[in-house]
């Protein structure tokens, strides 16, 4: 990553007051191409060695507080001229940076020490820190690098791709969407679980922290360096530490940046309203093997061979008129639609404006931030714009020689906007595909909606329905360190409170359409309504622990921690919802005076106590011992399973310091060998699953007049449950090279989950409820991740040009080896289950003139929304040659012929990033990717099926020409039918092997340039850093499967629909796009 | 007093809390009621018995199961009126859960807390409600 980039400069407030930021930007742009520097006078010259005295080739010679500088030659000599009283700072990759005063020598020899780079760098791990070089966990962090000069709404959306087997799937490109962090693959098929997220030692959300005060991002990855956490690191955790003072006078930074957004990809349908109305008919009418034309598009047109005449007519002839009426004197259209265009604005904007002012002195810090970021919506229409604020300040104080105490506070305020369609509810993006068609327009001549809009974009349009949110987090934590024996023993103390509101208004309000002039009919006139939710979630946390740090003699050095910890959380929710709104604008609920009233509680409280330790040992820093554990308990468990113990052990080997390695530092430089073993159990699981409860729901009958609330006998909860237990083993080395200037480090890791909770043996029907469940399924995920950085310097126009390399993978995948299910349903997990698998059938081609007359004996499982079969209808591969195409008994010893075809999930994840400075010029561009995920496109994907899936959906150009006709007989997509790959056993419904999609991808996730203004310019106006640049995100993808879809979709979006806010049935991809971004921005600090 | 010793006594004092610790890891739901929530007054044996009259068939149901008559159109063929098709594994089969839903109330039921009348009210509800399910089969 960047080194010794400054990013922010210093500049007095004098400046300022007088000219404001926009002239002191232009005047900033202006020098930036017009300074030279050529005024020293004074000759000095040099060598560059190393510790043993041989020359260093290409090591950077810069004067201090200038960009004037040299690079060494192959004998390690330079020279460079520089005033008498100047000071050199010499630096090169692998060596300790050194300052050297000229003091008017004209001669001077430099000798660098070797930096043990990186094995110095400072790792966070649970409770404390820890040297890189005696980690025996595996652990993997990034800095603050990973999120500079990018555009992002939260900081979620910033880590994808950045550590190996974090895996974040992005689903969509909601601002507010910040999915589940997930480490190391499938968890649980029972309870679930994901990775526990810390921030700043205590549990926080992290959409809501500002990405800029982020310091680093850690990855507790096994069960020895998660095990300090207890059960609730069983699936990982993930450190993120903000940042803090610096030592030194007071420093201001303000960053500014201003970004335009689109979506990285919009289904490209046909835009002719003629010929979408030509393939509607045709695909409709397969279905009656061509005897019946449809009557209506959907519910929303009329349609006749007439009309299409009447169409045809139109098209040809644009001096028609688009809209016109018939003899009923209804409104017919003729219109060529581009509803996405309708629905999406051309570009969205976006800032990010970022003010902070730290400052210490020895006995006190400060460190104070405050951000402000706008995203408009996408929508071009009703849209979902998005606000985020955040605040924070950090204090310390040392009250006493031994004594510091710090706090600190933050707040957030996130609002959202999202707009709703009340003709059918559910998201935007489905309703589209339903209802709007190509050939109907937005408005009547008379300015009022079409029956086709209401239901899709004039929902928008009309601009009153959506859900506002507004989330507000205040949190405090006060701690203190007290150092004891010189620092050998140190006690820590923190105490956390975190309250947070989520509040949410959703309005639904009917909308007008007209059919006829002077006729008004509405939509949704069911949810005539407003329904208020308020959460408060107030959390706390309390730790206390104690370290002692020793060394007996000079070999054996010991550290220890023991301390406890407390947490308690109390959700509390109220929903509300009336109906009646007097007037469509109404905001509050005293406003809504109808009948249908629903009113709704929610609580929920959990406690967690526990005690930790950890105890390090380390020879001669040659061999390394950790052992962890937790004494944990869990409110979430019946009351005598509530505590579990959970030790882990780990050891690491540095090779390398062994009297026998002989090999020199410039080939390998630094060896070690890790393993460790840990076992946890899994409390991230739901509140109260091990409690009777009895839920309390609207009887669905009337009994004296009205509906009564009911409740009844709940769900079956068998004895002697108890936790879920992920055991980890891992073993891994981190190596490297070339005078460290390669590194590498790679983990081999098997994580068994046992006695998860899931479905118990089948039972006869006359037991009357579910199958309870039970501690009744294992599982196994084996994988592998890796990262390789590369970082090294050479001379360039005698400039050092600085650069990196990063390249990181991961790899897993997960067997079932314990499940109920004797027969191997396919419908259920078995033994022997790789997750994600998905069966399908083999397609072997199309149907013949020839040999059509067998297809349907042969297919008469599968639909194909006809009693007919054709020639270029789909014929399978009859696999157990019994002359039908079936699923068998759906059995693995039975499948028919169903085979695995593909797996689902997410295989060789990877990411790689360059980056280069030279000169006051940086660079940094980043890709992010996955080598293989299998895609069967769910029904309702109408992005993928276009009409195949429902005949008036929207036709793709990406199918056009690719269409089975008698002419194009090995066109990819078969005859052209609707409802075909709509649900169940139909002809494109049913998976299978040609119309599996490959949705790998590669990513070019961020690219920047960017400027650092020279610091002689700016050390005249007293800043110490300064620089504009410009950043893109997603700029760039491509996709296997982009052959057949082409960009109708993005390949991370193909996840069932708007996740956010429904279920996510209606149809893959059918999704908030993935939004792409220039930034231009600015940093400065003064 | 030091300000070392006011320290050592914050630090014990901020122990205080936890020592009391254990019983805080026994939480019961709110949002969903308990056995003893239910079974424990008058109210929650007809909240609880409310749940019986769901099966009654609903007005749809009643509808829909005498649509083979003339008073309605169907949009398909009833798999009953078509040769060969009707047959022993057409049937779905009975649904249990009506009377495990009573059985466990009538278990449930003996709360001394409520008097013997009220409770038997509510028995005689629970007990028609079964007689009618095993009339229903």
């Amino acid at each position: 990553m960047r080194k010794n980039l400054p990013h922010r400069f210093y500049f007095p407030a004098t400046v300022l007051r007088k000219h404001g930021f926009h002239s002191l930007f232009t005047f900033l742009l202006v020098f930036l191409w017009t300074f030279s520097v050529k005024a020293q006078s004074h000759l000095v010259n040099g060598i560059v060695t190393d510790e043993g005295g041989r020359p260093l080739q290409a090591v950077s010679v810069q004067m201090k507080g200038s960009n004037e500088g040299t690079l060494t030659d192959g004998s390690g000599k330079f020279s460079l001229s520089v005033p008498p009283n100047a000071t050199l700072t010499v630096s090169f990759v692998g060596y300790q940076t050194q300052e050297v005063e000229v003091a008017g020598k004209n001669n001077i020899t430099v000798q660098l020490k070797v930096n043990a780079a990186g094995l110095n760098e400072v790792v966070v791990v649970g409770y404390g820190t820890q040297k890189k070089a005696n980690l025996t966990g595996a652990v993997s962090q990034v800095s603050s690098e990973v999120l500079e000069n990018r555009s992002l709404p939260n900081l979620t959306q910033g880590l994808e791709g950045v550590i190996p087997n974090l895996n974040i799937n992005m689903q969509d490109g909601k601002p507010i969407q910040s999915p589940s962090y997930n480490v190391r693959g499938t968890t649980s098929i029972g309870q679930g679980g994901n990775a526990l997220v810390l921030i700043d030692g205590v549990e926080g959300n992290p959409s809501l922290i500002n990405p800029n005060d982020v310091a680093s991002v850690t990855v507790l990855k096994d069960a020895s360096s998660a095990a300090i956490y207890g059960a609730r690191g069983a699936f990982g955790v993930v450190l993120i530490t903000t940042k803090s003072a610096k030592k030194g006078k007071t420093a201001v930074s303000y960053s500014s940046s201003y970004s335009l957004k689109k979506p990285t990809a919009i289904p490209d349908q046909v835009d002719n309203g003629y010929q979408y109305a030509k393939m509607f008919s045709e695909a409709y009418s397969a279905g009656s093997n061509y005897t019946q034309l449809p009557q209506n598009i959907n519910k929303t047109q009329k349609f006749s061979q007439a009309y299409l005449d009447a169409f045809k007519e139109h098209d040809a002839n644009p001096s028609l008129p688009k809209i016109d009426t018939n003899a009923n004197g209804e409104y017919v259209y003729y219109a060529n639609t581009d509803w996405y265009k309708l629905l999406y604005k051309d570009h969205n904007f976006a800032t990010d404006q970022n003010l902070s002012i730290s400052g210490s002195t020895d006995k006190a810090s400060f460190y104070v931030t405050g951000r402000f970021y706008n995203q408009e919506g996408i929508f071009r229409y009703n849209s979902d714009n998005y606000r985020m604020y955040n605040f924070r300040a950090k204090g310390s104080i040392q009250v006493s020689k031994w004594l510091e105490i710090n706090n600190n506070t933050s707040y957030s305020s996130v609002m959202y906007h999202n707009p709703l369609n009340v003709g059918e509810g559910g998201a935007i993006w489905r309703n589209m595909s339903d209802e709007a068609h190509t050939s109907a327009p937005l408005l009547n001549p008379d300015g009022t909606l079409t029956y086709s809009a209401a239901y899709t974009v004039g929902d928008l349009y009309y601009g009153k329905n959506g859900i506002d949110t507004s989330t507000n987090l205040i949190r405090n934590t006060t701690s203190f360190v007290a150092r004891f024996l010189n620092n050998k023993l140190r006690i820590n103390g923190d105490f956390t409170f975190q309250g947070t509101n989520n509040n949410r208004t959703q309005k639904r309000v009917p909308v007008p359409y007209s059919t006829k002039p002077g006729i008004i009919n509405y939509v949704g006139t069911n949810t005539n309504d407003l329904q208020e939710q308020y959460i408060k979630t107030s959390y706390l946390a309390a730790n206390l622990y104690g370290e002692y740090e020793t060394t007996f003699g000079s070999d054996h050095h010991f550290k220890a921690l023991l301390g406890y910890n407390f947490e308690q959380s109390v959700f509390k929710k109220v929903q509300e919802q009336r109906n009646g709104l007097i007037f469509p604008d109404a905001q509050d609920i005293s406003l809504a005076l109808g009948q249908s009233i629903t009113t709704n509680g929610g609580w929920e409280q959990w406690d967690i106590l526990g005690g930790f330790f950890r105890f390090n040992y380390d020879f001669k820093s040659r061999y390394l011992l950790e052992v962890n554990g937790r004494y944990d308990g869990s409110s979430k468990f019946p009351t005598d399973q509530q505590f579990g113990f959970f030790p882990s052990v780990s050891a690491g080997w540095r090779l390398s310091k062994e009297n026998f390695w002989h090999v020199s530092p410039k080939a390998i430089s630094d060896v070690k060998i890790r393993a460790s073993y840990g076992s946890l159990g899994n409390g991230n699981i739901n509140s109260y699953s091990f409690l009777e409860q009895l839920g309390i729901s609207q009887s669905g009958r009337v009994l004296n007049g009205q509906r009564p609330q009911l409740t009844s006998a709940p769900g079956v909860i068998p004895n002697g449950l108890t936790w879920e237990t992920s055991t980890t083993k891992d073993l891994g080395a981190d190596i490297s090279f070339l005078e460290n200037r390669l590194a590498f480090t790679g983990d081999l890791y098997n994580r068994k989950t046992t006695n998860m909770f899931t479905v118990g043996p089948t039972l006869p029907d006359v037991f009357g409820a579910a199958v309870p469940k039970g501690n009744y399924a294992d599982l196994k995920t084996t994988g592998w991740e890796m990262n390789l950085s590369w970082q090294d310097q050479f001379n360039a126009g005698s400039k050092p040009f600085n650069y990196g390399i990063t390249v990181n993978a991961a790899h897993y995948e997960a067997v079932i080896t314990k499940y109920n299910n004797p027969n191997k349903n396919l419908s259920d997990y078995y033994v022997g289950e790789k997750y994600g698998e998905i069966w399908g059938y083999v397609t072997e081609g199309y149907w013949t003139a020839d040999n059509v007359s067998q297809a349907a004996a042969m297919n008469k499982n599968i639909s194909n929304n006809s009693s007919v079969w054709l020639p270029g209808d789909i014929k399978y591969a009859d696999l157990n040659k019994d002359g039908v195409i079936s699923h068998g008994n759906q059995t693995v010893s039975n499948p028919g012929d169903l085979v695995i075809i593909g797996n689902e999930t997410p295989r060789y994840t990877y990411g790689f990033g360059l980056n280069a400075d030279w000169n006051n010029f940086f660079f940094a561009a980043f890709f992010q990717g996955r080598g293989r995920t299998d895609w069967y496109p769910s029904p309702e994907a109408d992005a993928f099926w276009g009409q195949y899936n429902r005949p008036y959906n929207a036709a793709l150009k990406s199918q056009l020409g690719h269409i089975w006709t008698e002419d194009n007989p090995n066109a990819y997509w078969p005859r052209y039918r609707g409802y075909v790959a709509l649900s169940g056993d139909r002809e494109l419904s049913v998976p299978q092997t040609k119309y599996l999609q490959n949705a790998a991808y590669l990513r070019l996730k961020n690219i920047q340039f960017g400027y650092n203004l020279p610091q002689k310019l700016i050390s005249k106006i007293k800043m110490t850093n300064a620089s504009v640049y410009i950043s893109g995100e997603n700029l760039w993808v491509t996709s296997p499967m982009f052959k057949i879809t082409k960009h109708n979709f993005d390949p991370e979006s193909i996840d069932g629909s708007d996740r956010v806010l429904t279920n996510g049935t209606n149809g893959d991809a059918q999704n908030y796009p993935m939004l792409k971004s220039v930034t231009l921005g600015l940093n400065i600090t003064f | 007093m030091t300000t070392k010793n006011k320290i050592v006594y914050l630090l014990i004092a901020s122990c205080l809390p936890f020592a009391a610790c254990k019983k805080v890891l026994d939480q019961a739901p709110r949002a969903t009621a308990t056995k003893d929530a239910v079974f424990s007054n008058q109210a929650g044996l007809a909240l609880y018995t409310n749940s019986f009259y769901t099966i009654i068939p609903d007005a749809a149901t009643i509808m829909r199961g005498d649509a083979m008559s003339d008073y309605a159109a169907r949009t398909d063929v009833p798999d009953f009126l078509r040769p060969n098709v009707y047959n022993a594994t057409q049937s779905s089969g009975w649904n249990w859960a009506p009377l495990r839903n009573i059985n466990y109330f009538l278990v449930n039921n003996n709360n001394p807390a409520i008097s013997d009348q009220v409770r038997n009210n509510y028995n005689g509800i629970a007990r028609f409600f079964r007689a009618y399910w095993y009339f229903q089969m």
